[in-house]
């Protein structure tokens, strides 16, 4: 499992693989922090708890990291790793997720990239031969 | 990612226009203001393809059009604009964007370019300390009540000079008086109130920033005297938007409007494209709440101006700041357009453009009406920005639109690989412009050859007609997030 950039003019996507799918989400946390601020200075000293849900996978997806960029901006959390459990019901994919991270302090985490918005655009989240892989491009 | 299927065919059209003609799913042509040589750069973008992607919505009219800065974005490219018909059109947050109504306000002082520079460190220390910058920035003893934050929502510039932000003068110098009636309040989420509510008056990061320059060249004298910009006079710059209120904004819509496009049966090339008719429910509840946003970033603008106004007055005794103009760049409104010999209210969406009404138009303020409207073109922080006004071709061919800016030339990432180990405050220091920043990394980003040339820009819209040039403004002194 890992993260990686995508090239677009303004260095925004990101692309996420791994073996399960709530991997994914796993990997989509540490990737929006290392795409805002330092990942490596951030340390599992507090426990959060994020639950939402979305009619279809793609969309949880862009639906989590939202979630995200409210915790960071708004309540002032960073996050470098989770457990991340995904239930389907009625149609409709449900995300229970425990984020470990800290409060944000920009002289230890620095701050790298300001995140606008999720955006739908490209949007990915596709089973492959290897698990599973996402793409998900972000305003900046 | 967005990855071309067909290469998307060009066909020149004069010396600055270049048509996509209607294919495919296309219910209209695209049409690229541009010139020889920027349209070569342009060929396989993918901003070409989001050109033909919006000409797929419904109800859209005339053609879908990028402007010469046009660059790949989400959904619209970035100097897209595009009309749609009131009855059977749509509306789209993609073709607003996530910072809803960021704009750009001119103000003219007072002072003279020498008074700037023998007092330009202290100046810029008080700016930055006046005018608060960053990611989440916000005000410490400044945070609205519920009811003040509706009171924004609902009237713009106009809440903001009612409680001592400045004068009623002020409000006849913006772009709908800084007001847009279409606003409804009550259709803002909380979560939204809650990231607006200390960021009234905050600049933000990325390429928002607030200049002071100065009038170095003028190229039309009576507009350049109608608007107060006489050379060597001092003015100040502030670009920046609806802060995370807008975003929000943008967030929770681009979910009902993506549900919106599904039931309404409309075909989406890109999912950021995603619509609402203009005459449903989901349709109308998105333009009351944008036009919130957009009345919320006129709010920060006027309160940001005043701001400005205290600053200038502890470093220079007697300064004085006038509003020049305030123009929207994201913004999706209705507005009236001779339409094949007939009189129609379209609404346009303009994503990273600007409106440019030509002279003689009711909507223009009095002392510019005889030279057209005001159009605030910046550029990067080392070289210069522009001053246009608007032109009857413009209301022809572009409903009433222009460029925005420069457009970026190196990718953030580039723009730092390219800044490592130089000494960018010295640099642009011995260019004559001092800078303050929240973080270094956005000076990086935001230095000056990460940008093109946006004197290439505005040649081009002159050229097209669709604006005339009055001024060029050198920056002297910068605040960034």
């Amino acid at each position: 499992m890992g993260f990686g950039w995508l090239s677009h003019t303004a260095d925004t996507g990101i692309e996420l693989w791994a073996g399960s799918l709530s991997e994914i989400f796993v990997e989509a946390v540490r990737a929006l922090t290392q795409t805002v601020v330092d990942l490596s200075a951030v340390e599992p000293r507090e426990t959060a708890r994020v639950v939402c849900a979305a009619g279809a996978l793609d969309l949880l997806l862009v639906t989590f990291l939202e979630e995200l960029l409210y915790e960071f901006e708004v309540r002032g959390r960073v996050f470098a790793e989770a457990d991340v459990n995904l239930a389907k019901a009625d149609g409709s994919w449900r995300l229970d997720a425990i984020l470990r991270g800290e409060r944000y302090d920009v002289q230890r985490h620095g701050l790298k990239v300001p995140i606008k918005g999720v955006t739908y655009h490209g949007l990915e989240l596709v089973e492959t031969g290897a698990g599973w892989r996402g793409r998900v491009v972000f305003d900046i | 990612m967005s990855r071309q299927k067909t290469p998307i065919r060009l066909e020149r059209i004069d010396d600055c226009r270049w048509r996509l003609p209607r294919t495919g799913g296309m219910r209209v042509d695209g049409i690229v203001y541009s010139s020889p040589e920027m349209i070569e750069d342009l060929r396989g973008d993918p901003a070409l393809e989001q050109v033909a992607n919006v000409a797929h919505l419904p109800g859209i009219v005339g053609a879908s059009l990028a402007m010469p800065d046009i660059h790949w974005g989400y959904g619209f490219p970035i100097g897209g604009v595009a009309a749609f018909d009131a009855d059977h059109g749509v509306i789209s947050p993609g073709g607003v964007g996530y910072d809803i109504n960021c704009g750009v306000r001119l103000l003219r002082t007072n002072l003279a370019r020498e008074d700037v520079e023998s007092r330009r460190d202290r100046l810029v220390e008080d700016l930055f300390r006046t005018i608060p910058t960053g990611v989440g920035a916000a005000h410490r003893r400044f945070r609205l009540a519920p009811k003040d934050i509706r009171g924004v929502l609902a009237g713009g510039a106009r809440w903001a000079v009612e409680r001592g932000w400045g004068s009623t003068g002020d409000l006849e110098m913006l772009e709908e008086s800084g007001c847009i009636e279409a606003a409804r309040p009550e259709l803002v989420s909380a979560r939204a109130l809650e990231r607006g509510r200390a960021q009234l008056g905050t600049l933000g990061s990325g390429n928002h920033f607030a200049e002071v320059q100065f009038v170095d060249q003028v190229l039309d004298e009576k507009a350049a005297a109608a608007l107060g910009l006489a050379l060597g006079r001092v003015t100040v710059t502030l670009h920046t938007g609806s802060r995370g209120l807008g975003h929000q904004v943008c967030t929770d819509y681009l979910k009902s409007m993506l549900e919106a496009a599904s039931r309404h049966g409309i075909r989406l090339p890109d999912r950021q494209l995603c619509c609402a008719p203009l005459s449903s429910d989901a349709g109308r509840s998105y333009l009351g709440a944008m036009s919130a946003a957009a009345n919320f970033a006129f709010g920060n603008r006027q309160v940001m101006t005043e701001l400005t106004r205290r600053s200038l007055e502890r470093v220079f005794a007697g300064a004085e700041a006038h509003v020049v103009y305030d123009v929207c760049h994201n913004i999706a409104k209705f507005e009236t357009f001779e339409i094949d010999g007939r009189r129609r209210r379209v609404c346009v969406h303009r994503k990273g453009a600007t409106r440019a009404y030509p002279p003689g138009h009711e909507a223009t303020p009095a002392p510019y009406r005889d030279f057209g409207q005001p159009v605030l073109i910046p550029g990067d922080m080392g070289r210069y920005s522009f001053v246009l006004v608007g032109t009857e071709l413009a209301y022809r061919q572009t409903f009433g639109s222009t460029c925005h800016g420069a457009g970026r030339r190196l990718s953030r990432k580039k723009a730092k690989q390219a800044a490592r180990g130089r000494d960018l405050l010295g640099e642009l220091a011995e260019r004559g412009v001092a800078i303050r920043a929240a973080g270094m990394g956005t000076v990086a980003e935001e230095m000056p050859e990460a940008y093109k040339d946006v004197a290439e820009v505005v040649a081009v819209v002159a050229a097209a007609g669709l604006s005339k040039i009055v001024a060029r403004l050198r920056p002297l002194a910068v605040i960034k997030g």
